[in-house]
């Protein structure tokens, strides 16, 4: 069987790094000085952020480790190995990543802040938007990807509590970790000053996890960046032809993951032999 | 014979957000008019979450302006339309941004928010644009995409938003399968007359399927505070996609669109069995 699931998430990385520098000449000098304020006060967040190159192994939601070994419960070790062994990157059919996913990839975002809103946008296309006036959770929030997310500040520190997280088929990072419904994330993000954006994550899900697990990164202003328009469901030929496979690919020793040896890719198109185009049985 | 379903997902959306209270459409204000804000830069700030009025009709037409809601529509604008109506699935349908202008004609609600450099419209189905007003121009050979390469100026209080090099000629312009080809190019013109109102001029060229430019205008109307745009996941067990029919049902004589006698739903599905943890 072919697996492709990763494809998506080297093609893109593939792309920036083929600049030579990971993209970075193209993301503008890094600002200085403090961290800008909003005119209500609190430290504005606004900015395109790219990855520091330092959350390594990136992707990965127990980087900070030993062994890369999260606290499992027996449920959430079984959990781990269904979705290694059973579930499609949710990523790759162009679901919403979800929380804490988004926090740990290593695209980069675009964070919008005005008023009472705060909007992270990320690649594929997708936003959430984190309300911060004041409101408490509701009694019985609808599950979503994203959970249900509340903003408050804490002196300089925006947190993000959210809960009324969908399922348990949604991978928590890029190497598959689980995360059930009892899912529940703290985000604490900080501007030191004008040039990065970090951030302290907790994630409890008492379910899956016999302990609340703790992961922190730091991020740096890309000021000639921004977020393109990714439209992921167009011409999805991966999914459509059933290229893809289960689970992230193996996870290796360091705490990346992938096939190291993958099918080849088939010859390049030719005119005798054109690139064919999978579209629904019904499209016309 | 084909289900024909494209309009769903719309109704569908309604039904949950008539019954959250939020509502997709609002009435007009009462009271005497508030000024409209300003951020730091003396801009006006043309941030909120923005419900169309009940005047707007035919909703999701861009002809609605046009006398007869007439397109000048070319032969080939002609064909393309035709083609729409019989051969293409709503892409909106298949989880493909509406891009520009359709999101502008919609019955939906949508979000903007203003940064000194950077204007976000946040739409329904978790579908965004983002528009740099920072000075710079067109590029030479941009990237064709379903919102266009969109750059933003601000002319006194109007912000100008000016786009070209859009996807092909398969994305409908509206609801009602107009056609656009890769020729479009949209000049909209926004305005904040007062806190409770937006206002979009919007000019339409694309002198391969239409003979003239032409206009389509609209005013929203501010939401509540704090209503703010739900996670909406349009690939998350999508079962209608393999049963929609093409078109958006038949274009009837007030400019809407949609099945006046549609087929029966079939029963619910028995949802799967979840795995066991």
């Amino acid at each position: 069987m072919k697996r492709f699931a990763v494809t998506l998430i080297l093609l893109i990385p593939a792309l920036a790094l083929a600049q030579g520098d990971g993209g970075r000449r193209q993301s503008g000098p890094v600002p200085t000085g403090p961290a800008p304020r909003a005119t209500n006060g609190h430290p504005d967040l606004t900015s395109y952020w790219r990855d520091d190159g330092n959350a390594n192994p990136h992707g990965n939601l127990g980087k900070d480790y030993p062994g890369f070994k999260l606290p499992f419960t027996p449920a959430g070790e079984a959990a781990h190995k269904y979705n290694l062994e059973h579930t499609i990157d949710p990523e790759s059919l162009c679901l919403p990543g979800g929380l804490p996913r988004e926090d740990i990839g290593d695209m980069g975002f675009q964070l919008i802040q005005s008023g009472a809103d705060t909007i992270f946008i990320y690649q594929y296309g997708t936003f959430r938007d984190v309300p911060t006036d004041g409101r408490k959770h509701a009694e019985d929030p609808d599950p979503t990807y994203f959970g249900e997310e509340i903003g408050t500040w804490d002196g300089d520190t925006l947190v993000i509590d959210s809960t009324a997280f969908k399922d348990s088929k949604t991978w928590a990072d890029e190497n598959a970790d689980p995360h059930s419904d009892a899912l529940h994330t703290v985000e604490r993000w900080t501007r030191p000053d004008a040039g990065h954006l970090h951030l302290e994550l907790t994630v409890e899900d008492p379910k899956f996890y016999k302990e609340p697990i703790h992961y922190q990164r730091t991020w740096i202003a890309a000021t000639a960046q921004h977020t393109r328009e990714q439209a992921c469901s167009e011409n999805n030929i991966d999914v459509s032809a059933g290229h893809l496979g289960f689970g992230p690919g193996p996870i290796r020793a360091d705490g990346t993951r992938g096939y190291d040896n993958p099918d080849p890719l088939p010859p390049p198109p030719t005119k005798a032999n054109p690139a064919k185009t999978i579209l629904p049985a019904n499209y016309h | 014979m084909k289900l024909r379903l494209a309009l769903s997902a719309f109704f569908l959306v309604s039904t949950v957000f008539a019954q959250d209270g939020g509502g997709l459409t609002a009435s007009e204000p009462t009271g005497p008019s508030k000024p409209t804000p300003r951020t730091a830069d003396g801009h006006p700030d043309l941030g909120g979450f923005w419900k169309g009025d009940r005047k707007t009709k035919p909703v999701g037409n861009i002809g609605k302006d046009l006398p007869g809601f007439k397109l000048p529509l070319t032969p080939a604008g002609q064909a393309a339309l035709q083609f729409n109506l019989t051969k293409t699935i709503d892409p909106e349908s298949l989880c493909i941004p509406g891009g520009i202008p359709r999101h502008n004609a919609s019955g939906l609600p949508f979000m903007v928010l203003q940064t000194p450099k950077y204007v976000a419209f946040l739409y329904f189905y978790t579908y965004y644009r983002l528009i740099p007003v920072d000075g710079r121009k067109h590029s030479d050979d941009p990237d064709p995409s379903f919102f266009g390469e969109e750059i933003g100026r601000w002319e006194g209080d109007t912000l100008v938003i000016d786009s070209i090099a859009f996807k092909d000629e398969k994305v409908w312009i509206d609801e009602n399968a107009n056609p656009h080809s890769d020729k479009l190019h949209v000049v909209e013109r926004w305005s904040r007359p007062d806190a409770d109102h937006i206002h979009v001029e919007t000019l339409i060229e694309d002198p391969k399927f239409y003979t003239k430019p032409f206009t389509y205008q609209r005013t929203w109307v501010a939401g509540p505070s704090g209503q703010v745009l739900g996670e909406y996941a349009c690939s998350e067990n999508n079962i209608d996609r393999d049963h929609l029919g093409p078109g958006p049902g038949d274009i009837l004589p007030d400019g809407t669109r949609g099945y006046a006698d549609i087929d029966p739903l079939p029963p619910p599905i028995k949802p799967a069995t979840p795995p066991k943890h």
